[in-house]
């Protein structure tokens, strides 16, 4: 029906020229200093250290007219599941000061319309390809990875370990060191691709959970995924999230999310990719001094589409002036 | 901004230099506004505003913008000459062939995205090939002031009708009053709506029961606006399919029957 009515992407012609503009410049520093912004995430080797965080970028479809998916490190998908998942009620989204509150209930098309549809455009893109995934028991996570391990043009798989345990009680993987254990460790037993485990971040200790992912083998660790929080409607006096809680991103997370950044390189020896609020290349380069290989952008692209470009140009700008290289970068404010 | 016009209380009417998105917009669809600076990030969303006017040959579009919170707020203070940051046209607005006796019903803020397909069909060459038949914009308001949309309703050549909850002006009662009459007056071939969801949810249950398709433009809290972070997710009718629509690209504008309402 809605295909019957008018409408098309034509909002993208604003950031085209601009989008010109920051690919040049990424091209010419590539020229320049080549191989300065090349960084890895186990044995997945990304040509600059800018993903997209699950969940913000849906399979790099919509952006696309903007942002070429092979401009960036890599997409990191939408959380895909075994079945297709209708998501939950609205409303799942609402503003919060300096960010936002989403539940959309890990809304997705099941993994097999993914591999039939999602996977083949994002490979002809030319994009590297991070597939987030979940599932509410181990052996589902087992069963999910080995649909997905054998499928060409998959880079890594990101372990999503923030949905409810159903045979824990609904209790999520990723508050418990041992439960994240089990979930690497089955996704472990069923793929040779890097694996990265995307810790929730409402926990009491981020090193504890961290290096249990490391020990059942993981090969990264991803963070932060969303800080849970919840908002009311003193007219309505009811939630205004349909779901009651809903996890809160934007840039009021960022302090946080760099805290445990620093604290999860102090704890494991793998490669962390970090994320939580990043709006601009001085964001993402706080999260790389403070230890990650890689960054994420998220919820700031609905404001600026452009940003996962501008925070390429921008962190190469800086390395250049620094003088330094992606791999120097890594974790400089640990040195005193 | 061109130009900046006081509709009522926390109410302006903005006219915006925007050649490209006025060269390809269609009725119905929406803008993104962004309401902070570049480095700004609280306010951190963009504001879903629907297109009030498009006019290609002027190179210009219209937004009604109502103060409702802190984003709004900021739009509605903005001195004529600012530069606003928009993203768009975004969106599925109404169907482009709609002809004959069309409806068009607004409900208090909800008028707005109704102006520009007032307008076309309103147009000397639409009105023509019609037979005269047109359409009417029937607007409601709680009250005489806040009837500004058939004000500019009217200025883009729309026969409107009005009401208001309090009896300021025009029929005393609700819009869908109007709609009862209009239905009773005669055939119509199209409802279009927009307003509060009581009102929209009235008008589709007359529409099916006069077995008249009807259109609503749906609003939703949003996220992305562009469709990637299934924010702004709406239920889908069991006949269409179910599960949930994304209001920015699949809507605003759906046919009442493919979406609850």
């Amino acid at each position: 029906m809605a295909g019957t009515m008018p409408g098309s992407s034509d909002w993208a012609w604003a950031g085209r020229e601009r989008a010109e503009a920051l690919l040049r410049q990424i091209n010419e520093q590539a020229a320049r200093r080549p191989g300065s912004l090349t960084t890895g995430v186990g044995s997945l080797q990304l040509a600059n250290p800018v993903l997209t965080a699950s969940g913000t970028y849906g399979f790099g479809r919509e952006y696309a007219p903007l942002v070429p998916p092979a401009a960036l490190g890599a997409i990191t998908t939408k959380c895909v599941t075994l079945e297709v998942r209708q998501g939950n009620p609205s409303p799942r989204v609402t503003e919060t000061p300096a960010g936002m509150l989403n539940s959309i209930g890990l809304q997705n098309p099941g993994v097999d319309e993914f591999l039939r549809t999602e996977l083949p455009w994002l490979r002809d893109s030319g994009a590297t390809v991070v597939v987030n995934i979940a599932a509410a028991t181990v052996s589902d996570y087992a069963r999910l990875t080995a649909r997905l391990a054998d499928a060409a043009g998959i880079g890594g798989l990101e372990i999503n370990v923030s949905c409810p345990n159903v045979e824990r009680e609904g209790m999520a993987f990723g508050v418990s060191p041992s439960a994240t254990a089990a979930v690497i460790a089955a996704v472990r037993r069923e793929t040779s691709l890097p694996v990265i485990c995307k810790l929730t971040p409402n926990v009491t200790d981020i090193a504890e959970i961290a290096m249990a992912a490391e020990a059942a083998g993981a090969d990264s660790i991803s963070l932060i995924n969303t800080l849970l929080g919840m908002v009311i409607d003193v007219e309505t006096r009811r939630p205004v999230i349909a779901n009651t809680f809903a996890g809160l991103s934007g840039p009021a997370i960022r302090p946080v999310a760099v805290r445990m950044v620093w604290q999860v390189r102090q704890a494991v020896r793998v490669p962390v990719i970090g994320m939580g609020g990043i709006a601009s290349a001085t964001d993402a380069l706080e999260f790389i001094l403070a230890g990650a290989s890689a960054v994420a952008v998220g919820s700031a692209c609905f404001a600026n589409p452009l940003l996962p470009l501008e925070v390429i140009a921008g962190i190469g700008e800086y390395l250049e002036r620094c003088n330094l290289t992606m791999a120097e970068a890594i974790g400089l404010a640990h040195k005193r | 901004m061109l130009t900046r016009e006081e509709l009522c209380a926390d109410t302006v009417y903005l006219t915006i230099a925007a050649p490209a998105i006025a060269a390809v917009a269609s009725a119905g669809q929406f803008v993104q506004v962004g309401v902070g600076s570049a480095e700004a990030t609280d306010p951190f969303l963009r504001r879903p505003i629907s297109l009030a006017d498009i006019d290609p040959a002027a190179g210009t579009i219209g937004l009604v913008i109502r103060a409702i919170g802190r984003g709004t707020r900021r739009l509605l203070v903005l001195p004529a000459g600012a530069k606003i940051d928009l993203l768009g046209p975004v969106g599925h607005g109404f169907p482009a062939d709609l002809k004959g006796r069309v409806l068009l019903v607004g409900g208090g803020v909800g008028a707005a995205p109704l102006l520009p397909l007032a307008a076309q069909l309103a147009a000397p060459a639409a009105a023509q090939a019609v037979g005269g038949a047109g359409a009417v914009f029937l607007v409601g308001a709680r009250t005489r002031p806040e009837l500004w949309g058939a004000m500019l309703g009217a200025r883009a050549g729309a026969q409107c009708v009005v009401s208001t909850d309090d009896g300021s002006a025009g029929h005393h009662g609700l819009v869908t009053d109007l709609v009862k009459a209009q239905l009773a007056a005669g055939p119509i071939d199209a409802i279009c709506a927009c307003g509060p969801l009581p009102m929209m949810r009235a008008v589709a249950v007359l529409a099916a029961a006069a077995d008249v398709p009807c259109y609503v433009s749906l609003e939703q809290r949003m996220g992305c606006g562009i469709g990637a972070c299934l924010g702004c997710a709406w239920p889908r009718s069991a006949n269409a399919g179910g599960g949930y629509a994304r209001v920015c690209v699949d809507g605003p504008v759906f046919a009442a029957t493919e979406v609850v309402l």
